[in-house]
């Protein structure tokens, strides 16, 4: 895949103060002066302008220009003529050439100063531009802002005349509080302006004495005006905070092609979480950072223990039996995201999750298959794509980041058993997070790097819970050409992560504490610390991406990655340590994924018409994927002491290898309407290793059509920005390895004789499974960008879904055969709402987003074949329900009293006796026993920002998810007519009223010590093989998922510090829920391996998490 | 089987669109010879077994598969569903299956169900599969040991469906009385007897030696299975010559033959009843509360101390495991087996001679069966002393004889997958008011010892164990 780097505007402008404003204001012009840095003369101009454009607006092909070639470029884009049409097929000479030939014709000019290139109006009087990178002073002269007519004079500092003040200034983001180099300060109705530094500052000297309007313009964000009242020789200061744009149409999506494309030319709805989302966000993991951040994600974690890993569904499960999450690119390379610990413990890591949050620059999800097609099988669920940060083109920048934290589950949220005080005040504990995070960054002679290093240790709230990993990575990015780049991107990490014993385990931690108290519900509890799981695992991470322009218009780009994965796992149980097996035993699981992929794509560029432009772009891909599986195990130590397979009497082994290929091509045809109209046709051809001999290969189909409507001639200027777009397309998502074939298995019997039994049936037409989807919506700002929609509606179908067949088992073959018979529909609206909702300058500026999913998912039809169970107990997957519904029996309330449901509604003769099916069982009333469904119907996302002054930020963040179930083990457990206190309970003392409620026979639920209705009354006081249904609960949870507090040190002090900038952070996560979930926690479900389980078992609570941390760049 | 590895798929032979082929071959050629077939060397494709090297993989697969059709780790495979179901044992743990059957109820919408029934429904298939496959193979299949002994398990897995099963579905066929699989196992017996035979009357080659058993090992086997079923078609039919038949056959068999299970550690073959009546984690199954418990020998007791029947051995737990994973019932852990490699008997030769006392008692003739119970027993003693020496029995009338068949049959064919179907049978003959078994039952709710009676041992829905719903589901002839 095509890494696209996101440029970082970091142009140092080159300023030296007048000596009259110098020394009306040393200390400012001091400041700025220790900024400056100085490049070679035209070093920017002289960049590969690797740009294609054709009748494209002029700012459109200055952005692209900008993008692509790197050069910083400064310009006013609302000074450009809005109806002016550029061509410039300018892949291969550079950007000085580039620019000639954009602005040609036109009123404008350029010239590089300091560390960027200035575009400005040509001047009838002043037209000179500083060649020098000496001290300059960026002045403007401006007739009328905006109206297109107005002209730029960038002038040497000897040429300006002194007049009677400066105004001066910082420009920054106002939700991250960063600087932002490049923007266009200008004074209205004046002919002065400048240009903001990388730090954001900037300076104009010569403002005439009185009353002015200072304003700020830069690309992506909304124009900031301030008055300031200067007098004869003073300084005035304006700060801005400038708010990004609600819709910013130019920014470059990878799309799967060569160069990405612009958002106001593609028609789906993409999603992107920028680097300055997730710094101020209180996370430990990219799962965490994901969360609640995008309409339409839903993440499950899978417990609260340090470092458990979460699954990740959008738009709705897709697929009956395959994968239902995104697959994962990280700078275009494909890694392995499997959740396996071989060791029979119900927790796993995630492999997104092995990346670094702070190494990340943004993250883009294609939702679903309607934007994946390019992307071929295996995309059928969507696309995760993480871009890393790449080298900074200016000097060289340090970084440091330290956070230290605490972790903590309130005793009222394991409140569900008799035993639950006494469990939180034994077995709970505090748990300790440190994170610490350097890095650096720069470039030297056309190579940048970007090096960082990060250390994380993290203690959960129960024993033996530890996530302790360390990261490494580097990226490097080589221009030795002026049309040819390389682009290297390497990253290590390296995990030990430990969990107790969790999930659905009769050893387990939890379960035995609050089922049975000291005495556990099978062992004795100060006896279950004895095993320990062990986890290490390894990831490197590499990709190589070349960018290659041989002629004109034509772009060739390949990418080879590999992604590694070694995972050694140990789940030890020590000699004499445990009365099951007094000797001891080992299990070490070992595992090996070896993931390369190779893309290869070109796109060509043409003008068909003066307004017609094309774009063909066509690729190839191909991946190899080794997995090497094996498993020691051993029992038996001889001694204490002993610690592997070696070293024990007994021992096992087991071992697996498998290799997979996948390869397709692509061919993609886009095109362009007057820049304002864009039809992209495209297709994918897929083949793979596990379609069957007579499946042929895949087909996927696209098309998506984008309109903007805004920026036509008759679209008042004042209403906004609107946007109309739609997309169809499929994606696929393939079978397992061997699905298709007919396979036995070889096994050993009969103390090791070699024998073979039946494997997998096979079906030779097995095929990928095609979801289809069609999506609709807008993009829309209004209220000068102070409120911004996004709408998508979705409709996707997998009409030929893998569905696990089950054939009868006395016919031989008891495995379930996949066959693409099914029909899965996921039907949704994604709305993305943000509102500035008050913003006083310089002192209040309050932003509000909200993010909502509403989604229908529905099994249409399982082509003729029966109902099967999926995902864990009571989950089926049956025709006209959700994917892994839940349907059991239960005690429903009929007339105020108790009745099973299986009662309730079986149909009856006129005799009240049952009617009976053909197999003797009583018929019932179609869908008595559905319960609901196991994902999320809907979703929400209110996140608020408050920044207080120039320095303090505040943000919070609550989320919704609803609409689903979840199958609680832990109220089965807990309450039920056996769940009692058991005779000779050491917690009970006769003589202490306090203990009364460990008083043998009492009951141990919570729910059962006081049945609030009669459901609950029947429920304690029967047993779960009757009424399971009883125990499957709404899982409807709001949770304040981050509060975070942010304060930038000013400037001074953090050069104090020695630094250039330094951020205070203190942050809280899961800080509030709310559940009526019979549980502990209904966001976790214990199987992460288990794509569509909806099961708790005793899972560990969320924990409340605080964080503070300390930034600072050199 | 395969050496090394098998190339299952090449690139894709056809496309559906002749409009993208160009695109296909361009994408063909910059690949260069890319090759998508998958690897893995652990994966046997169906043609592979087309080989006489691959015989004794297949014979040995047979074998292993009846044996986790026996006693898989799923809800304990038919033995200990059986057990449960019966008297020989009483569920002192949580899983619903187990519990259901301990209960009474068998449903065939548990999730233990599932596997319970597929396993046996798959040994057999494989079994048939087998003898087809492998009479290809071989020059003369009539006189082919391996011919011989994947029909000698075809009527074993057969025997064990009729056994334990309600009703009866073969190859994905309609609904069968499940007498059809003891008449389908009759047949694989005759046939393996015939062609075990000749291949022993054949020296001229090596037709008696199999890949894993032998011709002269493959006969008694055989005789004695088919001894079984026979006795069960006569008992369930009333048919007085087919126990003829079954006493011509048991006669065929010495008393001291044993044709066991094999299981190992060594692979997926192991006996569970080490799990789900021996190993402390589990305790899903216990003695207390059957009958066992008080004809058996309690061997947490000194050795001097210890009563009862030698060939019933148990061990009433105390500490941390006095009660099962109930927390409720008292575990007394099975001991019969005691390891995941311990062999289960398919057949006894002393249940031939029990076979023949049934045979005398419904003809009326008590007396010759209690002499062929005593015979059980004085074999029994030539291996045991002292206090573990079994008495010899009386009787003075049939019911008391067939008291006794039944007590002798219970105890000495304990825990191996004979109770369920003797108790279908004693329904008919001598009928259920005349089998005096108690047994806990508890048809919801949790076990509780204080409380719990023992009621009739026939006190269940149906004596059987159901055929599973996805069987039901999954099979057109039975919707």
């Amino acid at each position: 895949m095509f890494s696209f780097r996101r440029l970082s505007l970091l142009p140092l402008l080159v300023i030296g103060a007048a000596p009259a404003a110098a020394q009306a204001s040393k200390g400012v012009t001091e400041t700025l002066v220790s900024d400056l840095a100085f490049k070679e003369p035209n070093s920017f101009l002289s960049l590969p302008a690797r740009l294609d454009v054709h009748n494209v607006g002029l700012s459109s092909a200055l952005t692209m220009l900008q993008q692509r070639s790197g050069a910083p470029l400064a310009y006013s884009p609302s000074l450009l003529p809005r109806d002016r049409q550029v061509s410039c097929s300018c892949a291969t000479v550079s950007v000085a050439s580039a620019l000639d030939r954009i602005l040609a014709g036109t009123d404008f000019q350029y010239a590089e100063v300091g560390n960027q290139i200035i575009i400005e109006p040509k001047a009838d009087e002043h037209h000179s531009v500083a060649a020098s990178p000496a001290a300059v002073t960026v002045a403007m002269s401006t007739s009328a802002v905006g109206n297109g007519g107005g002209g730029w004079t960038v002038s040497p500092l000897r040429g300006v005349r002194q007049l009677a003040g400066t105004i001066t200034g910082l420009v920054v983001d106002g939700r991250t509080q960063q600087p932002i180099a490049g923007a266009q300060v200008v004074v209205v109705g004046t002919t002065r302006g400048g240009v903001t530094n990388a730090a954001g500052r900037y300076l104009i000297p010569g403002v005439p004495a009185g009353t002015h309007t200072v304003q700020v313009q830069m690309l992506g964000y909304t124009t900031a005006e301030q008055t300031v009242t200067l007098a004869d020789g003073s300084t005035a200061h304006a700060n801005f905070e400038l708010t990004e744009r609600a819709i910013s149409l130019d920014a470059v999506i990878v799309t799967g092609t060569a160069q990405g494309s612009a958002r106001r030319e593609i028609g789906t709805a993409i999603a992107t979480i920028s680097s300055a989302e997730l710094e101020s966000a209180p996370v430990t993991s990219v799962s965490e950072a994901l969360q609640s951040r995008v309409a339409g994600m839903t993440i499950m974690p899978s417990g609260g223990n340090a470092g458990q890993g979460s699954r990740i569904v959008l738009r709705g499960p897709t697929s009956l039996t395959g994968s239902i999450e995104p697959i994962i690119y990280v700078d275009g390379v494909r890694i392995d995201n499997s959740k396996i610990n071989g060791i029979d413990v119900d927790a796993t890591t995630t492999g997104l999750d092995d990346i670094n949050p702070e190494d990340i620059e943004r993250i883009e999800i294609v939702k679903g298959a309607s934007a994946a097609t390019l992307y071929g099988t295996e995309a059928g669920a969507g696309v995760i794509q993480i871009f890393t940060k790449q080298g900074a083109r200016d000097a060289q920048r340090w970084s440091l980041r330290s956070e230290y934290g605490i972790s903590h589950v309130p005793r009222e949220w394991w409140d569900v058993s008799i035993y639950s005080d006494w469990f939180y005040e034994n077995y709970t504990r505090l748990g300790k997070q440190q994170k610490h995070t350097i890095g650096v960054s720069g470039s030297l002679d056309g190579f940048r790097y970007n090096l960082s290093g990060t250390y994380n240790n993290q203690n959960g709230v129960l024993p033996n819970s530890r996530n302790e990993w360390g990261s490494f990575r580097a990226n490097m990015t080589f221009a030795p050409g002026d049309n040819f780049s390389l682009l290297v991107n390497t990253g290590y990490t390296r995990r030990d992560w430990q969990v107790p014993e969790v999930g659905n385990n009769s050893n387990g931690l939890i379960y035995n504490a609050l089922r049975g108290g000291p005495r556990g519900q099978n062992r004795p509890v100060e006896q279950l610390s004895q095993r320990e799981y062990l986890m290490s695992s390894g990831r490197f991470t590499a990709g190589l991406s070349a960018t290659y322009t041989p002629v004109h218009n034509f772009v060739h780009r390949l990418t080879v990655g590999a992604d590694v994965v070694n995972q050694d796992n140990i789940s030890y149980l020590p000699f004499g340590s445990d009365l099951t097996t007094a000797d001891g035993s080992i299990n070490n699981y070992r595992r090996q994924n070896l993931q390369t992929n190779l893309d290869y794509s070109a796109s060509y560029k043409t003008n068909l018409t003066p307004t017609l432009t094309s774009n063909t772009a066509f690729g190839i891909q191909a991946q190899h994927r080794a997995h090497l599986r094996s498993r020691a195990t051993g029992s038996r130590f001889a001694i204490p002491g002993m610690k592997t397979v070696r070293s024990a009497a007994n021992k096992g082994a087991w071992e697996d290898r498998e290799w997979v290929k996948t390869a397709g091509v692509f061919l993609e045809e886009q095109f362009g309407f007057h820049n304002l109209f864009f039809l992209t046709l495209g297709a994918r051809w897929d083949g793979h290793s596990a379609f069957g001999r007579e499946a042929g290969y895949a087909f996927y189909p696209k098309t998506d059509v984008s309109y903007v409507v805004s920026e036509h001639s008759f679209w008042p200027k004042d209403i906004g920005t609107l946007r109309l777009r739609s997309a169809f397309g499929m994606a696929g998502k393939q079978p397992g390895a061997f699905d298709a074939e007919m396979t036995w298995a070889a096994t050993s019997v009969l103390e090791g004789v070699p024998a073979v039994t039946t494997g997998n049936l096979g079906n030779p037409d097995l095929g990928p499974e095609v979801t289809q989807e069609f999506e609709i919506g807008f993009d829309a700002a209004f209220l000068k960008d102070r409120i911004g929609i996004e709408y998508t509606h979705y409709r996707s179908d997998t009409k030929d879904a893998l569905y696990a067949v089950r054939y009868p088992a006395s016919n031989g073959f008891i495995n379930t055969q996949l066959s693409n018979v099914g029909h899965v529909r996921n039907r949704g609206h994604e709305l993305a709402l943000t509102a500035v909702v008050m913003d006083i300058p310089r002192r209040f500026h309050w932003e509000a987003r909200f993010t909502g999913m509403l989604n229908s998912n529905k099994v249409i039809s399982l082509g003729g074949g029966p109902p099967i169970t999926s995902g864990g107990w009571s989950q089926w997957i049956r025709e006209g329900y959700p994917v892994s519904a839940f349907f059991e029996d239960r005690y429903i309330l009929v007339n105020g009293e108790p009745v099973l449901a299986s009662e309730y509604y079986t149909i009856r003769d006129e005799h009240g006796n049952p009617v009976l099916d053909h197999n003797g069982e009583p018929v019932r009333v179609e869908g008595w026993d559905y319960i609901g469904p196991a994902f999320p119907t809907r979703t929400l996302n209110v996140s608020n920002k408050f920044t207080v002054g120039r320095n303090l930020t505040i943000s919070a963040l609550v989320d919704f998810k609803g609409g689903h179930y979840i199958s609680s083990s832990t109220s089965r457990w807990l309450n039920y007519e056996g769940a009692r206190v058991l005779d000779g309970e050491p917690l009970y003392d006769p003589n202490d009223p306090k203990t009364e409620k460990f008083k043998p026979g009492n009951p141990t639920g919570k729910q059962c010590i006081d049945p609030k209705d009669k459901i609950w009354e029947i429920t304690c006081q029967t047993d779960w093989s009757i009424n399971r249904g009883n125990h499957i609960h709404p899982a409807d949870k709001w949770t304040l998922r981050e509060v975070s507090l942010a304060y930038r040190v000013p400037r001074v002090w953090a050069r104090r510090m020695g630094a250039s900038s330094a951020t205070i952070r203190l942050a809280g996560r899961n800080i509030w829920r709310h559940q009526k979930y019979i549980g502990l926690e209904a966001e976790a479900t214990y199987a992460t391996s288990n794509a569509r389980g909806a099961q708790s078992y005793f899972d560990t609570p969320l924990p409340r998490m605080f964080v503070g941390s300390v930034s600072l760049t050199f | 089987m395969r050496s090394e590895q098998m190339t299952l798929r090449p690139w894709p032979r056809r496309g559906g669109r002749s409009g993208s082929a160009l695109l296909l071959l361009a994408g063909a050629l910059a690949l260069g010879a890319c090759d998508l077939s998958v690897i893995n060397p652990s994966e046997i494709a169906d043609a592979d077994l087309d080989t006489p090297t691959a015989i004794p993989g297949i014979i040995a697969g047979v074998i292993g598969d009846y044996g986790l059709g026996l006693i898989d780790e799923g809800g304990g495979g038919v033995l200990v569903a059986g057990a449960m179901l019966t008297d020989e044992m009483v569920n002192s743990g949580s899983w619903i299956g187990l519990r259901g059957l301990s209960n009474g109820e068998s449903r065939d919408d548990w999730v233990e169900s599932q596997l319970r029934w597929a396993l046996p429904a798959k040994a057999r298939w494989v079994a048939n599969r087998a003898v087809e496959r492998v009479s290809a193979l071989v020059e003369a299949p009539d006189r082919n040991a391996d011919v011989a002994t994947a029909l000698l398990y075809s009527g074993y897995a057969n025997r064990v469906l009729g056994d334990n099963f309600c009703d009866a579905t073969r190859d994905g066929g309609g609904w069968e009385p499940f007498t059809v699989w003891f008449e389908e196992a009759e047949e694989k017996f005759t046939e393996a007897i015939r062609v075990a035979s000749n291949a022993l009357a054949d020296d001229s080659s090596g037709a008696r030696i199999g890949s894993q058993m032998n011709a002269d090992a493959i006969l008694p086997a055989a005789y004695a299975g088919r001894a079984q079923v026979r006795m069960m078609l006569a008992g369930l039919n009333q048919d007085l010559a087919m126990w003829d038949k079954a006493v011509e056959d048991a006669a065929m068999v010495p008393t001291n033959y044993v044709f066991n299970q094999r299981f190992s550690t060594q692979g997926s073959n192991l006996n569970r009843w080490y799990d789900w009546g021996y190993n402390t984690p589990t305790r899903e199954t216990t003695v207390w509360g059957t009958p066992f418990a008080e004809w058996g020998q309690d061997l947490a007791l000194p050795a001097a101390q210890r009563t009862g029947d030698v060939r019933v051995q148990y061990e009433v737990m105390t500490g941390n495991f006095a009660k099962g994973r109930d927390a409720r019932r008292p575990w007394y852990r099975q001991r019969k087996f005691t390891s995941q490699s311990a062999a289960i008997p398919n057949a006894r030769g002393t249940e031939m001679r029990l076979i023949e006392a049934e045979a005398a008692l419904v003809r009326g003739d008590w007396e010759a069966a209690v002499a062929k119970i005593n015979e059980v027993r004085a074999f029994r003693n030539t291996s045991l002393t002292g206090s573990n020496v079994l008495p010899m029995v009386s009787a003075t009338n049939i019911d008391e004889a067939w008291v006794l068949l039944m007590k002798e049959r219970g105890i000495e064919l304990w825990l191996e997958g004979r109770r369920l179907p003797d108790l279908r049978r004693w329904a008919v003959t001598p009928g259920k008011e005349k089998v005096p078994f108690k047994v806990v039952r508890r048809p919801s709710g949790l076990p509780d010892p204080e409380t719990d009676e023992r009621v009739s041992v026939y006190d269940v829905e149906r004596m059987c164990i159901e055929v599973s719903r996805n069987e039901k589901l999954a099979n057109p002839n039975l919707r």
